[in-house]
């Protein structure tokens, strides 16, 4: 690691001109100094901060203050950050500074910047937080204007984190074409039409409506009289929507057409969608979900949510090894996923993992990827959620489906 | 053992403030508009300073509830003997209206993503409370918003000799783009203003009965004048005149300062 010194000239607006300079195409990462940060996890988290974390995200309250430190050497190993420059740097004090320099450590270049008038505090700051450091880096002190332009040849556009914007909320993603399910109409089968007309929006109603009107077209012309016959057909017809939404509004479309039978189909409703076979809907990852994934603050949720979006089956997920991961990376962070799985791969290597050892050790699947829907909007349903494989005998008992004879 | 009684959070104490009414406009007034504009404009640091009393506040209330205005200030008037931390936590109430419940750092995260969106500026009053420490909070929002967007988030900052306490702090004083100084009158011009605004007495009165009135209790300072004209109608000469305005005699200088118990 190469520690520089970077003093400024006086009317030097130095946030204006880090952000010309160091980009993240570049491999780069800006960070303000925070001198009120008291304790190494509170610098390690204003480091993580500036990668675009964000706090509120699950899992980002439940790691120790201290544990955000190998956290974020390891996010900044993900996101293959070679420079960091940390503004107004002589606001720190030399153990704030000491902290920062040693979670830097895997990157290339630290740059410490003072704002003008202030260098020689800086220098002092500095000798003094390297000498408490304990390793001999580079040290070398330059003005602003020496400094070369970042000018990184082969640098993928896509590298570097998302450290300029936002970190993405689950309400900033692109908005999604499928129908959430929660956005239906609660009510019965009676009057679910109408009340679908008169809440979903024009697009909404039409990707639902097409769904029921197909599947009511159909189960007219069944005969309702045997129930397992019922369940066949209705198991058939649900297979084939598209989503969650379009699976509720066949359900009621059939539950329609038995009443215009004379028969009265009752079932439960969450048991059918978490029974049934589903959409599958994977293939609807949009770059807006990756770059949602950078919210997580914990690199073992973002590389959980990273593979299965890259079409891992949650039960493999507990079983992949580091070796496994390891080569599936690409050089320069090629594909979006692979921030999330470096970062993760790196945080176990510093726990002294062997690439034998299991990858994803330390989360279960399933609550991380609940979570991911609901806070950052990933395509996942609930069905995809469910490890157990369907029971398809076991499917008219559990599916408390009935069908009483109204005439 | 005594119970313990639970506090009740009052909701009025996060209120903003209302809108001033009745301000004269004077020059000093006019040049503080003048530079909150051109912070909107920029982007940038105004910092408003003066002593006690000179209208720093209600420059900052008049920045804060301006209707016509582009962005939105939020009004946050900062603790006496502060400390950094709470510097976030005054702002994060102020911005979000709702106590504040987090760690220091996810109260700065939500605050940093709100300023982010563009629409936000800060009014800071009584920032000599902070002291150094706190002023840097203030100055790394702003910087990390620069970061962010490519430019700052209008910041107005006002306290009592700020000149002093930024002007030491290299970084602080760097990004203060422009200063306003409130000052204390003690030009004839300057108090003829003053007092002939507030009310149609002292409108009346000669240069040397609003002088003797300053010298004894208004002090220069607007706060203290408003004070000394609304004991004006309760004055004798007043209540047997009810409906003219007549000039202030000495008698009624030395009743005013009676009344006020100078």
């Amino acid at each position: 690691m190469r520690i520089t010194l970077c003093r400024t000239d006086t009317g030097t607006q130095i946030a204006t001109l880090a952000r010309s300079r160091w980009l993240p195409e570049h491999r780069a990462l800006t960070v303000v100094a925070q001198s009120t940060d008291r304790t190494s996890g509170a610098t390690a988290l204003s480091l993580m901060l500036a990668l675009g974390k964000d706090l509120l995200r699950g899992g980002g309250r439940t790691v120790r203050l201290a544990e955000h430190r190998p956290q974020a050497r390891a996010w900044l190993v993900g996101h293959q950050i070679e420079t960091v420059a940390v503004l107004s740097a002589q606001t720190l004090d030399s153990r704030n500074l000491t902290w920062t320099l040693d979670l830097c450590q895997d990157a290339a270049e630290v740059v410490l910047i003072s704002d003008p008038g202030t260098h020689a505090r800086l220098q002092e700051v500095a000798c003094r937080a390297v000498r408490a450091l304990g390793t001999a880096p580079d040290v070398r002190d330059v003005a602003m204007d020496d400094l070369p332009l970042s000018q990184r040849p082969g640098a993928h556009p896509q590298a570097g984190p998302a450290a300029y914007r936002r970190p993405r909320r689950s309400e900033d993603c692109d908005p999604s074409p499928l129908v959430p399910a929660h956005d239906l109409p609660q009510g019965d089968f009676l009057t679910w039409r109408g009340d679908a007309r008169r809440t979903l929006d024009e697009a909404s109603f039409a990707h639902v409506d097409e769904a029921y009107r197909r599947a009511y077209v159909a189960a007219r012309a069944w005969p309702f009289e045997d129930p397992y016959d019922t369940r066949t057909r209705l198991e058939s017809i649900l297979s084939g929507a598209a989503t969650a939404a379009q699976q509720i509004a066949m359900l009621r479309a059939v539950q329609a057409a038995a009443f215009t039978r004379g028969r009265l189909l009752r079932v439960n409703m969450d048991r059918v969608l978490n029974t049934v076979e589903g959409p599958d809907m994977v293939g609807q990852v949009q770059a807006s979900h990756w770059d949602a994934l950078n919210a997580f603050v914990r690199t073992d949720h973002a590389a959980s949510c990273a593979l299965y979006l890259l079409g891992h089956p949650i039960t493999e997920l507990t079983t992949l090894r580091l070796s496994d991961v390891s080569t599936r990376l690409t050089p320069d962070n090629a594909h979006p996923g692979d921030v999330y799985l470096r970062a993760h791969l790196a945080y176990r290597r510093h726990q002294g993992a062997t690439p034998e050892d299991g990858y994803l050790k330390t989360c279960l699947p399933q609550p991380v990827l609940r979570r991911a829907r609901d806070q950052l909007g990933l395509p996942i349903t609930r069905k995809q959620l469910t490890v157990s494989t369907p029971r398809t005998n076991a499917l008219l008992p559990s599916l408390s489906l009935s069908l009483a004879d109204l005439r | 053992m005594p119970r313990t009684r639970l506090m009740h959070f009052n909701p009025a104490l996060l209120a903003p403030p209302a809108r001033p009414s009745g301000i004269v406009r004077t020059r000093a007034i006019e040049e503080a508009e003048l530079k909150t504009r051109l912070t909107i404009a920029c982007g940038d640091i105004c910092a408003l300073v003066g002593p006690s009393g000179t209208g720093k506040t209600t420059c900052l209330e008049l920045a804060a509830t301006d209707p016509e205005s582009p962005v939105e200030f939020v009004y946050c008037a900062m603790p006496d003997r502060g400390q950094a931390s709470g510097v976030t936590v005054t702002i994060y109430q102020q911005m979000f209206k709702v106590v504040a419940n987090g760690t220091e750092a996810e109260l700065r995260f939500r605050i940093l993503d709100r300023l982010a969106e563009g629409d936000l500026g800060l009014a800071c009053d009584e920032v000599h409370h902070l002291g150094v420490a706190g002023m840097q909070v203030i100055r790394a929002l702003h910087d990390q918003i620069t970061l962010v967007n490519g430019t700052g988030f209008p910041t107005l900052v006002g306290g009592i000799d700020l000149r002093s306490t930024i002007g030491k702090v290299p970084e602080l004083d760097s990004r203060i783009a422009r200063w306003v100084s409130l000052h204390i009158v003690d030009s004839t011009e300057g108090l003829r203003e003053m007092a002939d605004n507030l009310h149609p007495r002292f409108a009346a009165s000669p240069d040397k009965v609003v002088a003797r009135v300053d010298q004894l209790l208004g002090q220069g300072t607007w706060r203290l004048w408003k004070n000394v004209a609304k004991h004006v109608d309760f004055l004798q000469s007043s209540a047997k005149r009810p409906r003219a305005a007549p000039p202030l005699t000495a008698a009624d200088v030395l009743e005013l300062v009676r009344l006020i118990g100078k």
